[in-house]
């Protein structure tokens, strides 16, 4: 009899929009499900064609495990007590699996169903199918599809419920799987997955479930056994066996065949087994299939590994199914490869040149030939970068895609690496790392290098293998950087000079061109052609060159090193500019002396420079001589120096030669010296007998003077003979600082640094240029040094039974302050405005026979005199004068001297060199001096350039220190043993009363 | 008693109209009615309900003076919380937040508000917990008759009738009784509108809900359908009806299903089909809607007849009392007054009889404010002479025993109970 239920239920429903929710149960969509699933096709509501091929979908994915499991959590939530009350065990998530490009993450797609084993979500839309079908037409595998489907439909036929019956109608139905039976020859590999299955659904209560064990595929093959090669055995074990020994460090180990008893070797890396050291052993854990040569997962049992096979995978045999190998004394460490990776890549410079590998410091050693890696293992799409790698004890090649959402670029940045192994050889040991232009970076303290800061890195033992570099923000985001390594030992002979002045320093070198050697300085500007680098390589002028100089070609002397630190604790690198590494470091300068009117000691800051002068010019000089095996070493030192200075320079001497064996693995001779003035003399090589030389080297602290007369040594070759010599404490940095005195006191350390950065980088014309009064200010500083030269001019000439011609050497940067702040500088050119300003300042003096000499000094700054005279003095000279006692000093008194009744002419020279025979020794010992105003007779010009200098009506005015005090100063320079006066009342007008009246100019 | 348990808004709108055939003498028998609805109980239903337990003097037996009376109770099914996503997870989850609830439910049915029922989604009704359905109430008489009323079409009947069975049965089983329950199910018999449901979704829940009604409730004995007849829905507002109205035809799907309900009642017992939709019965119509009308209308006349006439202070006043309103109507007044005195009734009969009529016009007519039983019956009345009250089966009013509370009212209301019921006890 039909009546109402049957024609309101079984009537055509293809067109009725059915929704889940008008079940009246929690399991609403399950039933939904189950329901119109059981349906043919055709009959099936419009509604749920999409919802029911996308079960399918779902349930493809999920049989070829293409889906991750993860429980519901409902603890503490009230749907937790409906769901018990229910009958519900746990529910499960369903989402897919996030790619191993890292590109595409993990996406819900569903839950376990207890009605049709999985379901998508509620919030079903065509979006979730659209996914499921693009995921299915790339993962699918239909054979093995069908496979699985079986198996499951097996397992429902088992449970034999009239809902698993009805569902196993479903699968067969669906994918089309007939009444075929599992095929058992076909093992797999997969994993069981326990989901309840409704058997009676209860409206109120608990309902009913059968447990329904679900084989689903894994993510690999069936699992690889490894068997014998004689007769093709399972070299597999009784469960419990005794272990079997590996060697350490083995590669292999040994099985015998229990069937036939032929001897087997297995290659640990068919077992993902790499023995890392004598004590640490690496068991690989992957998702990557291997060609389906994958062994079973082990399990690690202290000192054991232990493989377990499915009976299936070694044809049936159940007792036979375990392989333990032991690694006694070592620990097993269980890794996934994934940890060897970066999650994201880390691009420096352009991507499509771009040759760092995903690979994480620590796991360097695992990757088998990184280089080759980098050769031809890496490639570069549109949108991804692949990476084709091989890991120690993987047996298989690991494919790493980063797409565009796993890659950071820094397409302006760079990482350098200094020097670049294939310059310097084998035995350097001083190596750094660092970022450029790369604020968002950091370099990690791995593979030997110690960390210096966020950006830098250091070795003292050699170059590392790579150098790691991660985002500052993660560290999962990074890329590894290969080193270049040494090519050779080192063998060449070297020579390099050195002229460490206050403020700058200059370094030479002996150079071959072809057969032809020349001495040649050394441009620190080509540490960067010496220098690794990885991405954008910085330009001149780059403001990235903070440790490696990247000045512009503008700058003033692109020779000189700035004899500047940026020093925080034990960190020192030179001062190339003002950017500033970190918060914590100072700049520091002018340590080359340990000077009287200064406290502190620069020792340490001494060595450091050196040492980073060596590491910076050493690489330069080894890129045109090769790997630099001994090296001789030429230096200059004050001729001011005192005992004291010469015995620490000397401790400075020592501690570069030990540096230079320990840190460049160069072996360093005993090193030449000469002493500035001398080294100028040297430096301009042989002229002709009777020739007199004015020399005044002006540098950053002091101003050499040497006034000497070529005469024959004896052997009819012209020598120079020191008429006198001595020096002043006038440099380049009191002008400075006078300078910066006329701003902010507060902000006078800063500006000091600002004044000397702008000279450094040739822009002090435009910074101060058109201000009259610096141009009054360089005009007194000039006006000193020269009142100085002419008193020791006229002196000479007194003195000299013949005076004849004086050839006027001006050297050092002191007196390029003229050029470096004159506006004309651009215009006329540095040189012409400094030989102009000088040769207009001789013409002031008024003096005769007093030429600007400069012949033969075209080709190099004069600054490079000393450094040049240094490298002659190794050449030929070889003086160690700095073993020696300090050089004796000669300079005219300038102003006249009485003691008691005898008087000292202005002309007549003291210093340590001379012996004030005429003066009583009583008088002298009583100190009973006065000063007199008598000094050189001044011609107009000069009186009136002088008065104009000092902005005074007559040079009556000049100021000059109260007579008290001079002659307080001229006492503490009186030698009663050797009745000497150290230094004379000019010079002590010069250093105490002139020079600080700079600061006061208006 | 049998069991009756109204479902929904349909269910209960059988159930007044089944209590009025019962009060008119039409259906004989009481039984014990539950109700179980999201909405409160229907006015009318509740005003009978409150009129039935006045009547009662006999608390233990649920009944007066050898008569058992009709019981009613009520069990509202409304989730506590503003939504169901709120009810589900004790908290409002976040704008896209993936909670627990979304495996179960999509996003449409968490948002819903519940504060006004199940909004026609019949899978809302898993979220009321097992509180909702009370054992005790749900518990049938040692026969284990259990007749159920209720609608596929909403979400409380749709949600819950299934459910119903289920604990029926099971509450039943374990008081080792055999529950035999009976199912009038409404379909679509009504016309959609825009405030009550839309046609696809009563559609849905219809098929949805016998579906899953076949896959599980087994328990199910026999069962009829109740749509519209020829395909012609009748018209239906979500306003909750105040007054009982009876229908004008006799194919009206209500009416149809009070008729269904008593012709279950009246079926033999007989073993249950395996199939479930062999288990679908043809119901005979039992009650005949003229007759039932008639009957009200006898019953409104009757009551207001005795009010109107304050025929206990005639019977009260009445020196040939017996020849005039009969022996019966006579005893029961005379005892009705001693209960009355018990109860702190004044003394004196006539004013005793006055307190008792004036308690009967409350219970008929109302007081100021509220409606009395008179609301809930048809308006037109029209006088039955004294003879009628004679023919009155009046209850043999010394079974009235004892001091009553309130024993007044009690007394007026059998009054009017035994007169609305006429000759039927």
């Amino acid at each position: 009899m039909s009546l109402r239920y049957e024609r309101l239920v079984d009537e055509r429903i293809s067109d009725q929009e059915l929704l889940p929710e008008s079940v009246p149960h929690i399991l609403h969509q399950d039933l939904s499900y189950v329901w119109f699933l059981s349906m043919r096709r055709e009959l099936r509501p419009r509604g749920w064609l999409a919802r029911c091929e996308a079960w399918k979908d779902l349930l493809t994915l999920f049989l070829l495990g293409g889906l991750d499991l993860e429980p519901i959590d409902t603890a503490d939530l009230p749907i937790q007590e409906l769901l018990v009350g229910a009958g519900f065990s746990e529910v499960f998530w369903l989402k897919t699996r996030a790619d191993r490009t890292g590109v595409e993450i993990p996406r819900y797609v569903g839950v376990t169903s207890t009605t049709v084993l999985v379901r998508p979500l509620p919030d079903f839309n065509t979006d979730l199918a659209d996914f499921l079908r693009e995921r299915i037409a790339r993962d699918r595998r239909p054979d093995e599809l069908r496979h699985f489907a079986r198996l499951a439909t097996a397992k429902l036929r088992e449970v034999a419920s009239d809902g698993a019956m009805q569902l196993a109608r479903v699968l067969e139905s669906e994918f089309d799987l007939g009444q075929n039976t599992p095929d058992a020859s076909r093992q797999r590999a997969g994993q069981n997955v326990q989901l309840p299955l409704l058997k009676r659904i209860a409206w109120s209560g608990q309902s009913e479930f059968d447990p329904l064990t679900v084989f689903v595929r894994g993510d690999r093959e069936a699992a690889w056994a490894p068997q014998c090669t004689t007769c093709n055995a399972f070299l597999t074990r009784e469960e419990n066996a005794f272990p079997i020994d590996v060697g350490v460090k083995a590669e292999s180990v040994d099985v015998q065949c229990r069937r036939c008893g032929a001897a087997n070797t297995i290659d640990l890396e068919k077992l993902l087994i790499w023995q890392r050291t004598g004590t640490e052993v690496v068991l690989w854990d992957t998702a990557d299939a291997l060609q389906g040569r994958r062994p079973p997962k082990p399990v690690i049992s202290g000192i054991d590994v232990v493989y377990r096979w499915a009976p299936a995978e070694v044809r049936g045999d159940t007792n036979h199914v375990e392989l333990r190998l032991r690694f006694a004394g070592r620990e097993i460490k269980a890794v996934h490869v994934d940890e060897c990776f970066f999650k994201s890549l880390v691009v420096i410079g352009p991507r499509d040149r771009f040759e760092g590998l995903p690979v994480r410091p620590q796991w360097l050693d695992a990757v088998r030939e990184p280089e080759s890696v980098v050769r031809s293992g890496i490639q570069h799409s549109e949108r991804t970068t692949e990476y084709r790698i091989w890991l120690k004890g993987h047996p298989a090649e690991i494919r790493k895609s980063f797409g565009a959402g796993a890659i950071e670029e820094f397409p302006a940045a760079a990482v350098g690496v200094f020097p670049n192994p294939d310059r310097v050889g084998s035995g350097w040991k001083l190596y750094r790392a660092f970022t450029a232009s790369a604020p968002q970076l950091t370099l990690q303290a791995a593979n030997g290098w110690r960390p210096l800061l966020p950006g830098l890195v250091e070795s003292r033992s050699g170059c590392p293998r790579a150098v790691s570099v991660t985002a500052v923000a993660s560290e999962n985001t990074g890329a590894l950087l290969l080193c270049p390594g040494a090519p050779s030992a080192a063998m060449a002979h070297a020579r390099i000079a050195i002229d460490f002045g206050t403020s700058n320093t200059l370094v030479y070198a002996e150079d071959t061109d072809g057969n032809r050697r020349q001495e040649v300085a050394i441009n620190p500007g080509e540490a960067r052609s010496v220098t690794r680098w990885y991405g954008a390589i910085p330009g001149s002028g780059d403001p990235a060159g903070w440790l490696i100089p990247t000045r512009s070609t503008e700058a003033w002397d692109r020779y000189v090193i700035p004899s500047a630190l940026w020093r925080s604790g034990d960190v020192a690198v030179i001062r190339w500019s003002d950017h500033q590494p970190e918060a914590s470091f100072q700049a520091i300068t002018g340590f080359k002396w340990d000077r009287r009117d200064r406290t502190g000691e620069f020792s340490r800051e001494r060595r450091e420079y050196m040492r980073e002068v060596l590491a910076l010019t050493l690489p330069v000089l080894a890129s045109s001589v090769g790997p630099i095996k001994d090296l001789e070493l030429g230096v200059t030192f004050p001729l001011a120096f005192d005992h004291e200075q010469k015995g620490r320079f000397r401790a400075l001497l020592e501690d570069v030669r030990n540096d230079t064996d320990a840190l460049f693995g160069i072996r360093l001779g005993d090193p030449y010296s000469i002493s500035e003035s001398a080294a100028c003399i040297a430096a301009f090589g042989v002229h002709r007998e009777g020739e007199t030389f004015l020399i005044a080297d002006m540098g950053g602290g002091t101003l050499d003077l040497a006034l000497v007369t070529m005469v024959d040594d004896g052997a009819g070759r012209p020598r120079p003979e020191v008429q006198q010599i001595g020096s002043l404490r006038i440099g380049g940095e009191e002008f400075i600082r006078a300078l910066a005195k006329a701003g902010n006191a507060a902000m006078r350390h800063t500006a000091e640094w600002r004044i000397r950065d702008q000279i450094a980088s040739g822009n002090a014309d435009t910074m101060y240029g058109t201000d009259q009064r610096v141009t009054r200010m360089l005009n007194r500083f000039t006006t000193i040094a020269f009142e100085y030269l002419r008193t020791m001019i006229l002196a000479h000439r007194e003195a000299a039974r013949e005076p004849g011609a004086i050839k006027l050497l001006l050297v050092g940067n002191g007196w390029h302050l003229v050029d470096a702040f004159s506006t004309d500088r651009r215009a006329k050119g540095p040189r012409r405005v400094w030989r102009d300003h000088f040769e207009h300042l001789l013409q002031q003096l008024g003096l005769p026979d007093v030429e600007l000499y400069q012949d033969g000094l075209s080709a190099v700054p004069s600054k490079h005199l000393a450094a040049l005279g240094a490298m002659n003095n190794m050449l030929a000279g070889h003086l160690r004068e700095i073993e020696g006692d300090s050089q004796p000093v000669r300079l005219p008194a300038g102003r006249s001297l009485r003691f008691a009744s005898t008087l000292v002419p202005w002309s007549r020279l003291v210093g340590t060199a001379e012996r004030l025979h005429e003066v009583e020794a009583s008088d002298f010992r009583a100190g009973a001096l006065s000063v007199t105003a008598e000094g050189p007779a001044v011609s107009l010009t000069w009186s009136h350039h002088l008065a104009r200098s000092f902005a005074v009506a007559a040079i009556g005015n000049i100021p000059t220190l109260p007579e008290p005090k001079l002659r307080q100063r001229l006492v503490e320079g009186l030698r009663d043993a050797g009745q000497e006066l150290a230094i004379g009342p000019l010079q002590i007008l010069v250093e105490d009363s002139w020079i600080p009246t700079l600061e006061d100019v208006k | 008693m049998h069991k009756i348990i109204a479902v929904g808004g349909t269910g209960q709108d059988v159930l007044q109209m089944y209590l009025l055939a019962y009060l008119a003498g039409a259906v004989e028998t009481p039984f014990d009615a539950l109700v179980i609805d999201a909405d409160r109980l229907h006015p009318g239903i509740a005003k009978l309900q409150a009129f039935l337990d006045d009547v009662v003097t006999d608390q233990a037996r649920r009944g007066t003076v050898g008569v058992a009376l009709p019981k009613i109770d009520y069990r509202q099914a409304r989730p506590e919380g503003n939504s169901v996503a709120e009810v589900l997870l004790g908290r409002r989850p976040e704008n896209g937040e993936r909670t627990a609830a979304h495996a179960f439910f999509d996003t449409a049915n968490l948002i819903q508000t519940v504060d006004r029922g199940l909004f026609a989604r019949p899978a809302l009704s898993s979220i009321l917990g097992p509180e909702v359905l009370d054992a005790e109430e749900l518990l049938p008489d040692e026969e284990g008759r259990v007749f159920i009323v209720g609608s596929v079409l909403g979400g409380t009947g749709g949600g819950l009738l299934a459910r119903i069975v289920d604990a029926t049965h099971d509450i039943s089983r374990r008081q080792g009784r055999d529950a035999k329950i009976r199912a009038v199910i409404f379909g679509e018999y009504f016309e959609p509108s825009s405030d009550l449901i839309d046609r696809t979704r009563m559609r849905s829940n219809q098929y949805m809900v016998l579906r899953s009604l076949a896959e599980g409730a087994r328990h199910v004995h026999s069962f009829a359908i109740i749509d519209a007849a020829d395909g012609r829905r009748v018209e239906r507002d979500s306003a909750v009806r105040t007054r009982i109205q009876i229908p004008d035809a006799e194919d009206h799907p209500l009416w149809r299903g009070v008729n269904a309900l008593h012709w279950f009642r009246g079926d033999e017992v007989k073993d249950v089909q395996q199939e479930f939709t062999r288990r679908e019965r043809e119901v005979t119509p039992v009650l005949r809607l003229d007759d039932v009308r008639n009957r009200l209308a006898r019953v409104a006349a009757s009551c207001d007849t005795l009010v109107r006439k304050n025929i206990p202070e005639l019977v009260a006043g009445e020196p040939w009392a017996e020849s005039v309103w009969g022996r019966e109507l006579t005893a029961f007044t005379r005892h009705a007054l001693r209960v009355a005195r018990s109860s702190g009734a004044r003394d004196g009969s006539v004013a005793g009889a006055r307190q008792i009529t004036a308690r009967v016009k409350d219970l008929w007519l109302g007081k100021p404010g509220t409606e009395g039983v008179m609301a809930l019956l048809p308006a037109r009345h029209h006088s039955v002479s004294p003879a009628y009250f004679r023919s009155v089966r009046w209850p043999n009013a010394d079974a009235i025993s004892g001091t009553l509370d309130d024993g007044v009212l009690r007394v007026a209301a059998n009054y009017l109970f035994h007169c609305m019921r006429g000759t039927i006890v």
